[in-house]
């Protein structure tokens, strides 16, 4: 892959761009949400796509989830290859059955002889100050149901590589997006077959002493606590698992091996979350032999998400917790 | 229910008789009739239940399921027991006395050179070296104690040492400067550079040693064989010694020795070394330059290059080089693919990434399939040449030995120079002594031009 020519976007701009593109070098793939069309989409991440495409391929939908994930189930085993969007991820439990029981399960139940090659798009995640019912971050669930993918960018790059990875891919992508990102800027390849590889894990930062595994704004949090650390001297390897079912464990098990001490930090709430699964793994590896300190495990409050937007970012891990949480494993508090 | 509730009132009564009865308890103690004191005692409380059940309450704290148990974290009882330090004789430093990692390296005394050990823990190898500069309480051993090879229980004993401060002067300075030939593919490492992890864990062994390993480390279960003093060979032991065994029957051998003087390579491999490193992210080392060498050599002839099968030659047009790795269960040959079109820092970047994958057994049989020749090396044990036994179907194998320093004539002067012995054992069906020799004479010419492997 040759990443040659990089340009400034938003990682709103990113998703967008690696949407149009995929519409554009494949007819199959077409785009259906609430107010996704004449709207601009209500983060305005799809404007302009209307007029591209046009509606047969960039659909309106009534307000109902449950139709918008039950026709793209349709959609993707009659042939085409669609894109759906929640407006919150909160919304997807809506969907759920067509997700779970069927878009899941059609490949494996029909012998192979259907596919599923959807994308689910899911703002998530707290900060907006969007309240209880538009704040979650409900990853864990999915990651919960063999025949999903689950995939969760944390940079414009990531975006627009994983998002035409997932229209690609001929499995049911869940593609979980942070709605606090959207307005982050980055580099992004202009390279129109850039894509990222499904089940593929980023080292964000390199380092020795302590290993960090956190996606989504608190792999942002993470970077700045360690460039704080840094000024002590303590490095610390940060770890983006980007693909969060099915995970490549082989970095994050060679990291440990590496640092002997472990943190695992998202914004979904701590019991049940995906963090658990990976403390879980490590020490089912080879690495539990290297670990020289408890594993700490950074996650939201197990309470609802709320409106007031200083308990809001109370509930969920900050910077702070991760310089302390740094702290405790080298015995410095 | 009942017995709790009933407790604490005859509790309370019990203590009333002990007070009426002060003196008589003491008289016993004085009369040298100590019994007499707990009997006295024990008649106070009427019923023998209450009483056992008081002692199970005394006992209590007693039982607490923390004590006695050591805190300690997995990499640390890993350490020890890779040691065999006794965990309970070691200080923790760590959050309520949790031994860590660094407490128990503490108490590791690794000299360099001789050593049985065998972990892939490199950090207590690295702390010896780096941390003995400025820390007092970092001791080493006299190596000649470390090589006498006692039973075990004392050889323990001299391996664990207090911490004790000691004064920098009492520190072995000379052993800390003596390179430690683990480290890397040859001895003579200068001191300043700083192993790569990999490096330190794997050698190369030669399939010959094979012939001679008994194969102590499995352990028979306790059944007749072992009375039998017989030992069970694993499957994968039995194959390879079969493979041993049908190789030397089938080959006809040839031997032919020459040596190389490596003081170019030496002195190259110190300049280019930080540069090298900032590219391919690996340490190079003299096999690097060997393998480059021979990938070389290989082309130039192909018949050295070939297989043989089903009685066919057949001489390949792409160098699959193997080099033998020894890990901790076996020996095994990982294959650098296309050797023939890789520079310099490719091939370093391929073995590093190569020895790397073994380490972390993150290997598939793929790795190790499709050589087309095989390089060993026993130089870090200190052999000067010895002959290999040929990894079928390859027609030829090359046995390195160690780079040692001895008087040569160098331009009409004696002087003395780093020289190394490489043995080619050559399948005689396969290609004769001539094409060997042209082998190994271009091996040798490139080698002792090093500069222009780099390009």
């Amino acid at each position: 892959m040759e990443i040659n020519e990089m340009k400034k976007m938003t990682y709103r701009d990113a998703i967008r761009l690696g949407m149009t593109e995929e519409m554009r070098r494949d007819d199959d793939v077409i785009f259906l949400g609430e107010d996704i069309g004449l709207y601009g989409g209500a983060f305005g991440l799809s404007e302009g796509m209307l007029d591209e495409f046009g509606e047969a391929r960039v659909m309106d939908t009534p307000i109902t989830e449950a139709a918008i994930v039950g026709t793209a189930v349709g959609a993707a085993a009659t042939g085409l290859r669609p894109v759906c969007e929640m407006m919150f991820m909160d919304f997807v439990t809506m969907g759920m059955d067509a997700l779970v029981n069927q878009g899941a399960k059609m490949h494996y139940m029909f012998g192979g002889q259907a596919a599923v090659p959807m994308v689910l798009r899911l703002p998530a995640g707290s900060g907006s100050g969007a309240g209880a019912q538009h704040s979650q971050s409900l990853e864990a669930w999915l990651c919960h149901v063999p025949g999903l993918k689950v995939v969760t960018p944390s940079t414009p790059a990531q975006a627009k590589g994983l998002i035409k990875a997932a229209i690609r891919d001929n499995n049911p992508v869940c593609f979980i997006e942070h709605k606090m990102l959207y307005k982050m800027e980055g580099l992004v390849p202009v390279d129109d077959e850039f894509t990222i590889e499904i089940g593929k894990t980023f080292i964000e930062r390199p380092g020795k002493d302590v290993t960090i595994v956190t996606y989504g704004t608190l792999l942002h949090k993470a970077i700045e606590a360690a460039e704080f650390l840094a000024e002590e001297g303590i490095e610390v390897e940060i770890i983006n698992p980007v693909t969060l079912y099915p995970m490549d464990m082989k970095p994050i098990v060679e990291s440990v091996i590496k640092t002997g001490r472990l943190i695992v930090a998202h914004e979904a709430s701590k019991t049940g979350g995906v963090g658990g699964e990976i403390v879980a793994r490590v020490v089912e590896s080879e690495a539990f032999d290297y670990l020289n300190a408890p594993i700490i495990r950074l996650g939201g409050l197990d309470v609802p998400i709320p409106y007031n937007k200083e308990l809001e970012a109370a509930v969920v891990p900050q910077r702070n917790d991760f310089v302390h949480g740094v702290y405790r494993l080298l015995n410095r508090e | 229910m009942e017995k709790e509730v009933i407790l604490p009132i005859e509790k309370s009564s019990s203590s009333e008789i002990i007070a009426e009865k002060p003196i008589e308890a003491v008289a016993a103690n004085i009369t040298g009739e100590p019994e007499a004191a707990e009997k006295s005692a024990k008649e106070l409380l009427p019923n023998p239940n209450q009483a056992q059940i008081q002692d199970e309450i005394e006992l209590k704290p007693e039982t607490d399921p923390r004590l006695e148990k050591v805190r300690a974290t997995p990499a640390a009882r890993r350490v020890a027991r890779e040691h065999h330090i006794d965990i309970q004789t070691i200080p923790g430093s760590g959050p309520n006395g949790r031994i860590q990692i660094e407490d128990v390296k503490r108490m590791v005394v690794f000299s360099p050179g001789h050593s049985g050990y065998s972990s892939p823990e490199t950090a207590v190898i690295g702390t010896a070296l780096e941390e003995i500069i400025g820390n007092p309480e970092n001791v080493f051993s006299d190596p000649v104690k470390e090589e006498i090879k006692e039973d075990k229980s004392e050889k323990r004993e001299t391996k664990i040492k207090k911490p004790v401060a000691m004064k920098p002067a009492a520190r072995n300075n000379k052993s800390e400067m003596i390179p430690n030939p683990e480290l890397d593919f040859v001895p003579f490492v200068e001191g300043e550079v700083e192993p790569l992890r990999e490096e330190i864990i794997v050698k190369s062994v030669p399939l010959s040693s094979l012939e001679k390993t008994s194969f102590e480390k499995t352990v028979p279960e306790k059944n007749e064989k072992q009375l039998e003093n017989k030992t069970i060979l694993t499957e994968i032991r039995k194959d390879i010694a079969e493979r041993m065994v049908r190789s030397n029957l089938e080959t006809a051998v040839i031997t032919l020795t020459t040596e190389i003087d490596m003081t170019e390579v030496k002195d190259l491999r110190k300049k280019i070394s930080k540069k090298i490193e900032s590219q391919a992210h690996f340490r190079c080392t003299y096999t690097d330059f060997l393998l480059m060498a021979t990938a070389r050599a290989l082309m130039k002839q192909p018949i050295i290059n070939s297989s043989f099968e089903n009685d066919e030659i057949i001489p390949h047009a792409y160098v699959n080089l193997g080099f033998a790795v020894d890990t901790d269960d076996e020996m095994i040959i990982p294959v650098i693919k296309n050797a023939q079109d890789m520079s310099f820092v490719e091939m370093v970047k391929h073995r590093g990434e190569t020895l790397k994958s073994i380490k972390n057994k993150y290997y598939t049989p793929e790795d190790l399939e499709g050589s087309t020749f095989t390089i060993t090396n026993l130089g870090m044990y200190g052999i000067l040449e010895f002959s290999a036994i040929i990894n079928q179907p390859n027609g030829a194998i090359l046995s390195v030995g160690e780079v040692v320093q001895r008087v040569r004539v160098h331009q009409g002067e004696a002087v003395i120079r780093s020289v190394m012995k490489i043995s080619l054992n050559l399948d005689r069906r396969v290609a004769d002594g001539m094409a060997g020799a042209k082998f190994l004479q271009d091996v040798k010419a490139d080698m002792e031009n090093p500069s222009l492997l780099l390009f």
